[in-house]
């Protein structure tokens, strides 16, 4: 079940006025994709269990209060989410994507299967290059992952310019 | 005696003694002075004539009549000796001096004339389609391009018409003698006269009779200034501009030769049951058919074969492209069979043209709204994500 839908009659209204709008259905390949981090200072335990399980470092303990995390350097890989004893960290999910004049938003939980399309990779090295966890690799002529070393956070998807890979995981 | 010669000399230099000095014997009052022309002109070289009918058109008594020989295999000017006023038009109208009318062709020499006509041509450069056929036609090559349009130099004009035989646009090469310019004159006193005492009686409005103002056609105003003597408001001949006008229209009546004028005027091929047509298995796609043709939309570039075609409604059969074609690919045949081929390469241009549009303008469409699309899902989505956020917090 989508989280929301929502309808782009407007938008699509004001370019195409002249025509009917059953005749025209847009559907955009392009997900949008936003995630949120938060960690609820009221029944954070300050165990600071979070700062030592991050794999980037980026969450600073700030005693006596909550730790800090680094929103922009984050790629949302639920380490942190897992350890936390009382369950206060959450981690929004959330991606919207155009389908038939609609604004379809899904809500999703932890990756849980990558794919990645052999025939889109352009073999730019991005996600190479910017992979958090240094679990990709090539070889061959062709793009490898380690998945020992990866984490599923899905942020090479997120960098991919001709969206060669994706991520599945299950809808909230 | 020194008084005696005194009154001699004296009385010879009184008039009447004078008449008795200078007196002509009856002989001598018969002889023409020398350059005095009693005969008629004769045909002197009758294998040169090429029937140009010039001689013809000069004659003030239309003394001459072309007549058509056996003998030549053409017509060769026949002189009524009667009705001759031994001007010597003929001769000096004459473009191969074939005439001769005493020995004017030696006296004269190589003195430069006008050459003496009745009737003068001129060129519509709003209907002048530039082909050449008028200069080809030429037998004095009097025609000339000038850069915008073909113009016939009018003092060396023998107005034989062939050019108006060989354009093939109709009307595009005028007319006009002595007697419509004398008529002309007329009718603008007329018109003058008439407006002169409708203002004194009523006050009867001239204005407006015509939908526009009229415009001058460069080529055809012979500055004779009719326009200029009937118009109330004013005319600027000297740049050929209508200043002030009032509309009344009898600036277009008092034109002899239609220079000015209203409106557009279509350009209407005198052959309109034959028209060329472009053979697509042997044109090579060069184009210089396409680009040579002078006349709008007449020759088009099919989208689907890349190769030109002819409109046979808008062609006026001048032939250019015919000549200037490098592999004769061009031919002449009947009106249907251009029409045909017209019909099914403009259907096919037509739906190509109109299925681009309706791309073009979709996939434009498309984008923008594309854009739009996508910042106003972000935005909802990232709304979303706050009010989750904020709901989990509570």
């Amino acid at each position: 079940m989508p989280l929301e839908i929502i309808s782009t009659k407007e938008i699509i209204k004001e370019h195409f006025n002249d025509k009917d709008l059953n005749s025209i259905d847009l559907t955009l390949d392009e997900k949008i994709i936003k995630k949120r981090i938060e960690i609820d200072a009221k029944k954070c335990i300050t165990c600071n269990i979070c700062v030592e399980v991050c794999p980037l470092k980026i969450i600073s303990s700030n005693i006596p209060s909550s730790p800090k995390i680094n929103h922009e350097k984050c790629v949302y890989c639920f380490s942190c989410l897992e350890a936390c004893p009382v369950e206060v960290i959450s981690i929004k999910y959330l991606t919207g994507r155009i389908v038939k004049n609609y604004l379809i938003v899904n809500s999703h939980g932890k990756n849980e299967e990558l794919i990645y399309n052999n025939k889109k990779c352009i073999m730019c090295l991005v996600c190479k290059k910017n992979c958090p966890f240094g679990a990709i690799y090539e070889s061959e002529g062709k793009i490898k992952f380690d998945m020992k070393k990866c984490t599923l956070c899905g942020y090479c998807g997120y960098l991919c310019p001709s969206n060669a890979i994706d991520f599945k995981g299950p809808i909230k | 005696m020194a008084s005696a010669i005194w009154y001699l000399y004296e009385l010879t230099k009184k008039k009447f003694i004078k008449k008795f000095l200078n007196a002509k014997t009856d002989k001598e009052y018969t002889l023409p002075p020398k350059r005095y022309r009693k005969v008629p002109p004769t045909v002197v070289y009758p294998e040169k004539c090429i029937s140009c009918g010039a001689c013809e058109g000069s004659c003030p008594p239309f003394a001459i009549e072309m007549v058509y020989y056996d003998d030549y295999d053409k017509k060769i000017p026949k002189i009524d000796t009667g009705a001759c006023i031994s001007c010597g038009n003929c001769v000096e109208s004459c473009p191969t001096k074939v005439l001769n009318i005493g020995n004017l062709i030696e006296e004269t020499g190589s003195l430069p004339w006008n050459v003496p006509k009745y009737t003068n041509l001129i060129i519509d450069e709003e209907l002048c389609v530039n082909c050449g056929s008028c200069k080809l036609a030429c037998p004095v090559d009097v025609i000339e391009y000038n850069g915008i349009t073909h113009v016939i130099d009018t003092n060396g004009c023998i107005g034989c018409k062939k050019c108006i035989e060989a354009c093939p646009v109709e009307d595009a090469i005028k007319t006009y003698d002595e007697a419509l310019l004398k008529s002309k004159i007329r009718l603008c006193y007329k018109l003058k006269f008439n407006r002169m005492i409708k203002e004194g009686e009523n006050g009867d409005s001239v204005e407006n009779k015509i939908p526009e103002i009229p415009r001058i056609v460069k080529s055809l105003c012979i500055t004779c200034e009719n326009c200029v003597d009937v118009c109330p408001g004013s005319i600027d001949l000297n740049n050929h501009r209508v200043v002030e006008c009032i509309q009344c229209g009898d600036c277009i009546e008092v034109c002899p030769t239609g220079s000015m004028r209203i409106g557009g005027v279509p350009k209407i091929s005198k052959i309109k049951d034959k028209c060329y047509i472009i053979y697509e298995d042997k044109c090579i796609g060069c184009r210089i058919c396409y680009k040579s043709c002078n006349v709008e939309d007449a020759i088009s570039i099919s989208r689907e074969t890349r190769l030109p075609y002819i409109n046979p409604d808008k062609c006026v059969r001048c032939g250019l492209c015919f000549r200037e074609c490098p592999v004769e690919a061009i031919g002449l045949t009947d009106n249907e069979d251009t029409l045909r081929i017209y019909n099914i390469r403009r259907a096919k241009d037509k739906f190509l043209s109109m299925i681009k549009e309706d791309l073009d303008e979709f996939s434009k469409k498309y984008v923008l709204s594309k854009s739009d699309l996508l910042k106003f899902s972000e935005n909802k989505v990232e709304e979303l994500l706050k009010n989750k956020i904020k709901i989990n917090n509570k």
